[in-house]
């Protein structure tokens, strides 16, 4: 057996550190050790983007990553975008365009669309499409996400701004 | 996934130290280990120790240096398709990189682990053997520069030994008078593994009447990309005015080496059919001058 490495980064605004062995991946350390669990488990082969991270800005797999290599980065995960308790913009239009139906790939697909919003305000539906491209949903067919990402950036109607 | 101890250098002094406390050892390199994870996961490689060079910054970004155009092995996909370098000198390599994966692969993937890793369908390797760059490996023994073929030795193989990494991969930036493009088939547009792939590179003479030299490189037909070079010399063989008179046997050219290469391979007679289509549209393209 191998010894279990100390483990320091940001994670959602808060510097931690743990304890892991290193053949632990970042999807096994974000929900096991610190009980992150909008972070799915999907087919845990880069395929699916239900385990989606931010990591320093960038989108990745977390079934792909070592702990360790976190090391000294900044992590983001969905629970971070509803953080003091108030929903996100793009959680609400999600929930608004009903481009949530399982549940499954949400919280990975939310954080695609937050890098790529940071990036780019105004994505026309490419980048869009380009952005969400490595997040599967085997619900809605995607149209309804890539309206709610429009309506988050206001480039078409959407009811969230309705009843203020 | 097994265990391992795990190692993070920061630069090369701190490698060779780690590489020389771990002699004897069973050893990999993890660069943007968006094929290594799995690769453990499944037990295929079971390695005692992973050295990540994934803090090895000073080898990654895209550089020139006079007219050699310069890839740190840990740049990574999403690196180079924002490159001003790659975009403006070498397009073709921004397109094969933007057809890699997902945003999540390419913003993890590096050039010199795509390279390392001898997968038939590299996306980056054909571009790169078209461009007829070269690799800087570097071991215990010091540095060695290579030609990118020559550190490919199969399906998941290289000729890279225990103690080497490859550090940069160079290239001549392509002069006024060229055309590039790559082109790629998948089963899909995002995450597919490239079922055919083909990059160009074109050389013209300075008064546009032929093709001084011609560079097309194929992937995932064969163990590891390589060039067609008997289409190659179709190429420059003959005056471009009389160019569109041998299309037809470029395109031929290309499905028989394919032919050749995948013999009777299950996916050999759908690739000798439909590398027809990539190649002629790839041509197309080449042939293009006028647009660059």
């Amino acid at each position: 057996m191998t010894a279990a490495m100390n483990v320091s980064f940001k994670l959602n605004g808060k510097n931690v550190s743990a304890l892991v062995e290193p053949h632990k991946t970042l999807l096994e350390l974000l929900r096991e050790n610190f009980r992150l669990t909008s972070i799915k488990k999907g087919c845990q082969e880069g395929e699916c983007g239900a385990c989606t991270v931010i990591i320093d800005g960038l989108t990745a797999n977390a079934c792909l990553i070592l702990a360790p290599q976190v090391e000294g980065t900044e992590v983001i995960t969905t629970e971070f975008l509803a953080a003091g308790g108030v929903l996100h913009p793009i959680q609400e239009a999600f929930i608004d365009k009903g481009a949530v139906q399982c549940g499954y790939c949400t919280p990975g697909m939310l954080l695609s669309v937050k890098a790529l919003l940071d990036k780019e305000p105004k994505p026309d539906e490419r980048e869009i499409k380009t952005a969400i491209s490595g997040n599967f949903c085997r619900c809605t067919g995607y149209k309804k996400i890539i309206e709610a990402v429009q309506v988050v950036t206001n480039q078409v109607g959407g009811s969230c701004n309705d009843d203020s | 996934m097994g265990s391992f101890n795990y190692y993070a250098p920061f630069n090369l002094s701190e490698l060779s130290e780690c590489l020389r406390d771990n002699t004897g050892k069973k050893l990999i390199f993890l660069a943007g280990g968006t094929d290594l994870i799995n690769q453990l996961r499944k037990k295929e490689v079971q390695p005692e120790v992973v050295v990540d060079l994934s803090r090895l910054t000073g080898l990654r970004g895209v550089r020139q240096e006079g007219e050699k155009i310069i890839i740190g092995a840990l740049t990574t996909f999403t690196d180079i398709i924002e490159s001003a370098l790659v975009n403006n000198y070498v397009p073709l390599l921004a397109e094969a990189c933007r057809e890699v994966g997902s945003p999540q692969i390419r913003n993890r993937g590096t050039v010199g682990g795509n390279i390392a890793n001898a997968s038939p369908a590299a996306d980056t390797v054909p571009p790169l053997i078209a461009l007829e760059a070269e690799v800087v490996i570097k071991g215990n023994s010091g540095l060695r520069t290579i030609c990118l073929q020559d550190a490919l030795a199969g399906v998941n193989k290289n000729t890279l030994t225990e103690d080497e990494v490859i550090t940069e991969i160079i290239f001549r930036k392509p002069g006024s008078y060229t055309t590039s493009g790559f082109i790629k088939l998948g089963r899909r547009a995002a995450l597919a593994i490239s079922r055919i792939s083909m990059a160009g590179v074109i050389q013209y003479s300075t008064d546009y009447t032929r093709i001084e030299k011609a560079r097309i490189a194929l992937g995932s037909v064969g163990q590891n990309p390589f060039r067609a070079e008997k289409a190659e010399q179709i190429l420059e063989q003959v005056d471009l005015i009389n160019i569109n008179g041998v299309t037809e046997e470029f395109v031929s050219m290309i499905s028989n080496v394919v032919s050749e290469s995948l013999g009777d391979r299950a996916s050999a007679p759908f690739k000798r059919e439909s590398i027809k289509g990539l190649a002629r549209g790839l041509l197309h393209r080449l042939l293009d001058y006028k647009t660059g």
